[in-house]
Parts: C-alpha cells; sequence; structure tokens
C-alpha cells in the first residue's frame, strides 16, 4: 500500500549505507480494497512496511535475518543474526530500529536517521542497526549504530 | 520445552494479539496478550540467568505483554522482583521504570474509575537549566499550555470542526476529552499526558477510532519538528489547521539557554518527536508558505523585539514594549490564535511586522530567549 501511493510496480529502490549505495528491483502485489480497509491507518501501515522493506534490505546487504521480535513498552524489536546461524541466547543479537516516512524528503530521511540513531545509543549500548525508509523517494538508509 | 520455545509460543501470540488490536478487537488482544506475557515468563524462568542480556531482554518483553494484557498487579511484581533479583542491563533496567510508571498511572486511573484514550504521551525537557527531576516552573507551565492546547486542536480537526480563530475550545469539547497530566519516570524532567476518555459514547463519531487523537497528535508534532512538509499535509489537509499546529509547535521549541531537548513520545507506539534549537528555523521554513503575505502595498517588513504587554484579540490589536521603553502598537492581528499567543503575555517576543506611515500590521510572533 504504502509503495502503491506513488508508484507502479516493479520500481528500482535505493539502499544506501554510508557513502555507498546499490540499487534493487522492489516488486509487489497491489493491495485489494479489504486490505486497503484493513490498513487504513496510515501511520501503522507506514510502520509495518518500514519493517518490511528494511528485513529484506538488511538481509540483501548484511546476510542478517530476523531471529526474534519482543515486546517492548513502545512496540516491539526486532533481533537480527547471521542468516543460518544457531540460535542459543540472544547475547549477540543486533537490534533493529526503524522508521518510515511515506512522503518524506531526504532531508527528513536523514533527520529520521540521525534520530534513530541517538535512540538507539540511548536505548542500550549494544550492536544495533538503524535504517530509515521512504517510500516515495524510494531509498532505504542503513546505519550502524555502534560505529557511527 | 525449552526458554526458546516458550519465546516463539510467546511471539505468535503477541503478534496475533497485535492483529487483534490493530482491527480494533481489543478484548481478544488482552486475552493474546495475556497468554503472551505467560509463555514469555515461562521463557525467562528456563533460560540460563547468566545469560544477562537474553534475560534483560525477555524482562521486558514479559512485563510488556503483561502491560498490554491490562494485568497491572502481574506486570508490576515482576518488573519490581526482577530489578531486585535478576542482574539486568541498564536499558532494561530504564525500560521497566517507565512501564511502571505506565503501569502505576493506568492502574490508579482504573481504581478511580476514570478511564483514558489509548496513546499516552509522555514529554521529555533537557538540557541548559534543566536537570534530572527538576526544571524551572514556567517553563514547564508554558510547555503544558501548548501541548494542551495542540490536543485540543487535534480532537477539533478530528472532529471536522472548523479552525477556531478565538476563545478556548467549546465546551463539551473541554469537558469530553481533558488532557491529564501525570508524573512521569525518571530522566530529565517528564511528565505523561493522556486524554481522558469521554462519558459520550461514540462522541467522535462513526468514521474517527478515538485511538487515533493520540496517534495523530504525535504525527503532528513529529513532522512539524522535522520538517516534513508532505508527512504533515497528510496528517493536516486544512492549510489553516497546519499553520496552527505548526505555530504551536514552535512554541516548543527549546531556546538553547533554559532548555535544549524536548522530546515527546508515545508508550504505545513506536514514533517520537524531537525538538532542538534548530527545529525552529525547520518550521518556519515550512510555515512560511502557509501564512499570507504580509501587505498589498509593498510596504517592507520588519521584526519588532520587545515584551508582549498587552493583547487584545478581539479589537485586533497586541502591544510590545521595546528595550528603549517604547511601546508600539501593532494591529490586524487576523492570524493571530488565542492559544499561540497567549503564553507569549509578559515574555519577550519576536514581532514580524509590515510598517507603514499610518499603522503597524502584524504577520507574525514567536517567543524569544
Amino acid at each position: 500500500m504504502c509503495l502503491s501511493r506513488h508508484h507502479i510496480t516493479p520500481v528500482k529502490i535505493v539502499i544506501r549505507q554510508g557513502e555507498e549505495s546499490e540499487e534493487r528491483e522492489l516488486a509487489w502485489i497491489a493491495a485489494d480494497p479489504g486490505l486497503v480497509a484493513a490498513w487504513a491507518n496510515q501511520i501503522d501501515t507506514t510502520e509495518a512496511a518500514a519493517y518490511c522493506v528494511t528485513l529484506a534490505s538488511v538481509e540483501d546487504q548484511r546476510q542478517l535475518v530476523a531471529i526474534g521480535r519482543t515486546e517492548t513498552g513502545s512496540g516491539a524489536d526486532y533481533l537480527l543474526a547471521p542468516a543460518g546461524s544457531p540460535i542459543e541466547y540472544f547475547e549477540d543479537v543486533v537490534r533493529l530500529e526503524v522508521s518510515g516516512t511515506d512522503s518524506g524528503t531526504h532531508a527528513v530521511l536523514q533527520n529520521r536517521l540521525t534520530e534513530k540513531i541517538k535512540q538507539a545509543r540511548e536505548a542500550e549500548d549494544s550492536p544495533a542497526i538503524a535504517a530509515v525508509v521512504g517510500f516515495k523517494i524510494l531509498t532505504v538508509l542503513i546505519a550502524d549504530v555502534t560505529d557511527t | 520445552m525449552t526458554w526458546l520455545d516458550w519465546h516463539r509460543a510467546s511471539e505468535l501470540d503477541a503478534v496475533a494479539a497485535h492483529e487483534h488490536r490493530r482491527y480494533g478487537r481489543f478484548d481478544e488482544a488482552e486475552v493474546l496478550f495475556a497468554r503472551a506475557a505467560l509463555n514469555e515468563q515461562n521463557a525467562l524462568d528456563e533460560v540460563d540467568k547468566t545469560k544477562t542480556r537474553t534475560v534483560s531482554i525477555l524482562t521486558v518483553s514479559a512485563v510488556a505483554l503483561w502491560y498490554k494484557s491490562r494485568e497491572y498487579e502481574i506486570a508490576e511484581k515482576l518488573a519490581v522482583t526482577s530489578m531486585a533479583k535478576l542482574e539486568l542491563h541498564s536499558f532494561a533496567t530504564k525500560e521497566l521504570q517507565a512501564l511502571l510508571q505506565a503501569i502505576w498511572t493506568e492502574s490508579s486511573m482504573r481504581r478511580a474509575g476514570i478511564s483514558l484514550l489509548p496513546g499516552q504521551v509522555t514529554v521529555s525537557v533537557s538540557g541548559g537549566e534543566v536537570v534530572v527531576g527538576a526544571a524551572p516552573l514556567d517553563l514547564i507551565v508554558e510547555k503544558v499550555q501548548t501541548i494542551q492546547s495542540m490536543f485540543y486542536r487535534t480532537v477539533e480537526l478530528l472532529k471536522g470542526v472548523e479552525l477556531r480563530v478565538r476563545g478556548a475550545p467549546k465546551p463539551e469539547i473541554q469537558n469530553a476529552c481533558r488532557p491529564w497530566i501525570f508524573q512521569a519516570a525518571p530522566g530529565s524532567y517528564q511528565f505523561s499526558v493522556a486524554l481522558r476518555e469521554p462519558e459520550q459514547p461514540n462522541f467522535f463519531g462513526d468514521d474517527v477510532n478515538p485511538r487515533e487523537v493520540a496517534s495523530r497528535f504525535l504525527h503532528v508534532v513529529r513532522a512539524s519538528a522535522s520538517g516534513d512538509e508532505q508527512g504533515l499535509l497528510e496528517a493536516v489537509p486544512d492549510v489553516k489547521y497546519r499553520a496552527t499546529f505548526l505555530k504551536l509547535a514552535r512554541n516548543l521549541v527549546p531556546n538553547g539557554r533554559v532548555f535544549t531537548r524536548l522530546e515527546i513520545k508515545s508508550v504505545g507506539d513506536d514514533g517520537s518527536a524531537t525538538f532542538t534549537p534548530e527545529s525552529r528555523s525547520l518550521i518556519n521554513e515550512t510555515l512560511r508558505p502557509l501564512t499570507s503575505s504580509p501587505d498589498p502595498s509593498g510596504t517592507a517588513t520588519e521584526t519588532i523585539r520587545g515584551v508582549l504587554r498587552a493583547v487584545h484579540l478581539d479589537q485586533n490589536w497586541l502591544e510590545v514594549v521595546e528595550g528603549s521603553g517604547q511601546t508600539i502598537r501593532v494591529v490586524s492581528l487576523a492570524e493571530a490564535l488565542d492559544d499561540v499567543i497567549g503564553p507569549m503575555v509578559n515574555k519577550a517576543v519576536a514581532v514580524r511586522v509590515a510598517r507603514s506611515t499610518r499603522q503597524v500590521r502584524f504577520i507574525d510572533i514567536e517567543a524569544e530567549d
């Protein structure tokens, strides 16, 4: 739904990490009226879609996959680990901090990323990845929280 | 079952609970949150306690799930005993403190028979002269007033009320969903605000979900603070409302001296809005095209700085006393709003005006240090 608001499938999306960026093709199935009605709240929809695009992006770029989802007071956290690695404990998992914007500009996206990095740093002194997705401008920004 | 099996079972129930909640099926969601919480607590019981990060993550998760199932006593007990008995990372302690505050607020309101709309927001003021747990009274009073105004404006927007140019909100709106303020968990100076649930059923009509008030409020402040014009346009399609929200949001911007940062976040939402001194220029940039041009005759604009000593919105004038002691009367306050200008009385302001030989006409006003 977030992509359909601005684009027709498929599109090229830019995944940027620092100075490096790569393009990937992104295709989706258009939402039917039932789905549109179920996801009427744009804020929730943007957040869920941002998680979806980010999880695909970090798997593609970092070979990290979601191995857990735990609750917090403010929603839920996704925990990442290298694809195929056995899960014994959550000692070395990477936390994912995500934000999405439907129509934000590049400046808004960068601003959100800075904010997310700050939040993640304040939350926990452990490995974390911050990512923001701009659906209109077809861009994903990814940053390591610990070494940025 | 291993700790991971219990955790996986908890994840499945929690995901299903969130789905029910999104569709407005709150009773079903609470039952599933409770089951997810029990499974997470079993995971916590089974896990090796020397794995302190895993223990910390599971503890926060279990308490959050009990909180979401509205089992406040169980959530409180688990949080307190975990903090006393387990070796937790500092992030977990901070999260548990925030959860405990939300739990105490919700349970005290439940005991008093008061229902709040979902979406309590926490406002945190820090930096400058603000220290942990203490802040200048006038600063906090002013911010509380502005946040209250923004909540009322959000309710009016969602109810489709035409933009209120003068006076307070109608009594029916003030009585139906009055904002309440709560003390909040330690860290900078914090307080929480939530709206009382209207006693009148269906106060918002069929088209508006009451849960939307807090999330729309947060969306508006976040878009305002970050200069996200499109985001603000989506949240507030009406141009006059949009300009009003931006002017109110500008009143929240730190001056950099008394305080340097104001953050608003919601307990039930992942988003947050942060105002820093830099937010002022972003807000002004977004606001500029929304405010009407100063004067058709092309008179030059200037900024008057001084103390706002008098305002008469019904008679369309305000008076500013400059540093030299000279009083300047500014007229044509068409775009000045009670809740924007009210908190500025007797404070230093910068008034943008268009000056002609006969009069000084109002364009915009901002609070100054």
